[in-house]
């Protein structure tokens, strides 16, 4: 019953070719390094893209954006390099990041107690809590002025869950109190590193809030930069949907 | 002692990029759909056997590839049929590279027309080459459903490539 042959044996020429055209199918280098990167980074950065996936899908409407933050980063104290976010935005599946998680299909659970969770092991998703949390202080330098490694990461982790808030605030529609948090972040982080996202939730904001005219002005102008690079399908997102709702004259 | 999660995906994302292309999603889709399926299987894998994780990415990968292949049907009716040609990395000569992309494009239009659940067993035992209870293990199914299945396919398979024979010969 089970010992069936492949078609790469028995099958005739041209199924053959086509079954074996399939083996130099892969995912290119690039793609590779990319994914690696997103899933070896910390896990506050893991929910802040799990925010931002759902909270760009409440925004742009139908269509789907997808955040890979991806780098060099490392919140255990490693240090931080260089970090990018790349957004996608595509089409109108079904499939839609905010459906997925919850579609998962169930299989035996552990008979033993949870592990204690790895290194990469995400935080908590999505809680009520992270548009409530206590405003984070202003992470200072070290007495010699000099900001370490560690610091560095202790203030990214800190931005990221500032950000985190205002996404979290976005997806449930409270676009002042997101706003308010988005405002105390670039008062404590005025040259953070994540402030090229923050310039992208301020433009989703905006959409989300009703000024359109003003998100697509911002989207436009922030794309005729040319500065920012992985972000520039979500922008391009944002000023599609503006210009659909409102058709040029 | 479960694997880190990095670990896990190293392992398994060339299977998962080349599983969810041959399910239908197209290449400008892959990452997007990579990212959701390993979002998934990271969300829920506490709750998974610990070796029974990549029938779990199997199981997700699926349900990703059968949205997204439902949602392209439904766009297909209205926007016409999307073609691609997909890039892909290897050494071979530019006029091999050619004849492959071609069969590969045909291949994928005829998985295209069988059933997912045909796919998914035809997938994973001729393209993936694994055996029958491989097959049934990975997709938590009895290995005689599995091999009916793939009989089946192979059934359907072998038909869509005559048609495709004769449309060449013709």
């Amino acid at each position: 019953m089970t010992d069936l042959k492949k078609l790469f044996e028995t099958g005739n020429a041209l199924e053959r070719e086509l079954v074996e055209s399939a083996r130099y199918d892969g995912l290119s280098q690039a793609s590779r390094t990319r994914h690696m990167r997103l899933f070896g980074m910390s896990g506050a950065l893991l929910a802040l893209l799990s925010y931002a996936r759902f909270s760009a899908a409440a925004v742009a409407g139908a269509s789907k954006s997808t955040l890979l933050i991806f780098g060099g980063v490392a919140l255990a104290g490693i240090g931080v390099g260089t970090y990018a976010v790349q957004a996608s935005s595509t089409s109108s599946s079904s499939s839609g990041a905010a459906s997925a998680p919850n579609d998962a299909p169930s299989l035996p659970t552990r008979p033993e107690a949870a592990e204690p969770s790895d290194a990469y092991e995400p935080s908590p998703p999505a809680t009520s809590a992270a548009a409530t949390a206590p405003v984070m202080p202003t992470v200072g330098k070290s007495r010699d002025g000099v900001v370490t490694k560690a610091e560095q990461a202790q203030r990214l982790q800190k931005e990221t869950a500032l950000l985190m808030g205002v996404h979290e605030l976005l997806r449930s529609g409270q676009t002042q109190a997101a706003q308010e948090r988005l405002r105390n972040y670039r008062s404590q982080f005025p040259s953070g590193q994540l402030r090229l996202e923050a310039e992208v939730v301020d433009v989703e904001l905006m959409s989300a809030s009703g000024d359109r005219a003003r998100a697509a002005r911002r989207a436009k102008a922030l794309l005729a930069a040319g500065t920012v690079g992985p972000y520039s399908a979500r922008l391009r997102a944002i000023e599609a949907a503006v210009n659909a709702r409102e058709p040029a004259k | 002692m479960k694997v880190l999660f990095r670990r896990f995906v190293e392992d398994n994302i060339d299977f998962l990029a080349r599983y969810l292309r041959r399910l239908g999603i197209p290449m400008s889709e892959i990452d997007d759909a990579i990212q959701e399926v390993l979002w998934v299987v990271h969300k829920k894998r506490a709750e998974v056997d610990s070796n029974k994780e990549r029938a779990f990415l199997v199981a997700v990968a699926t349900r990703v590839a059968s949205h997204e292949y439902r949602a392209r049907r439904r766009r297909s009716r209205t926007q016409g049929e999307f073609v691609e040609h997909a890039s892909f990395e290897t050494d071979l000569t530019p006029e091999r590279l050619a004849q492959v992309a071609e069969a590969r494009e045909r291949l994928q239009q005829i998985l295209n027309q069988l059933p997912m659940d045909l796919r998914t067993v035809f997938v994973l035992f001729e393209l993936e080459e694994l055996t029958a209870p491989e097959v049934s293990e990975l997709l938590q199914i009895p290995v005689g459903t599995a091999a009916s299945r793939i009989r089946r396919a192979r059934e359907l398979f072998a038909e869509h490539v005559r048609d495709l024979s004769m449309r060449k010969v013709s």
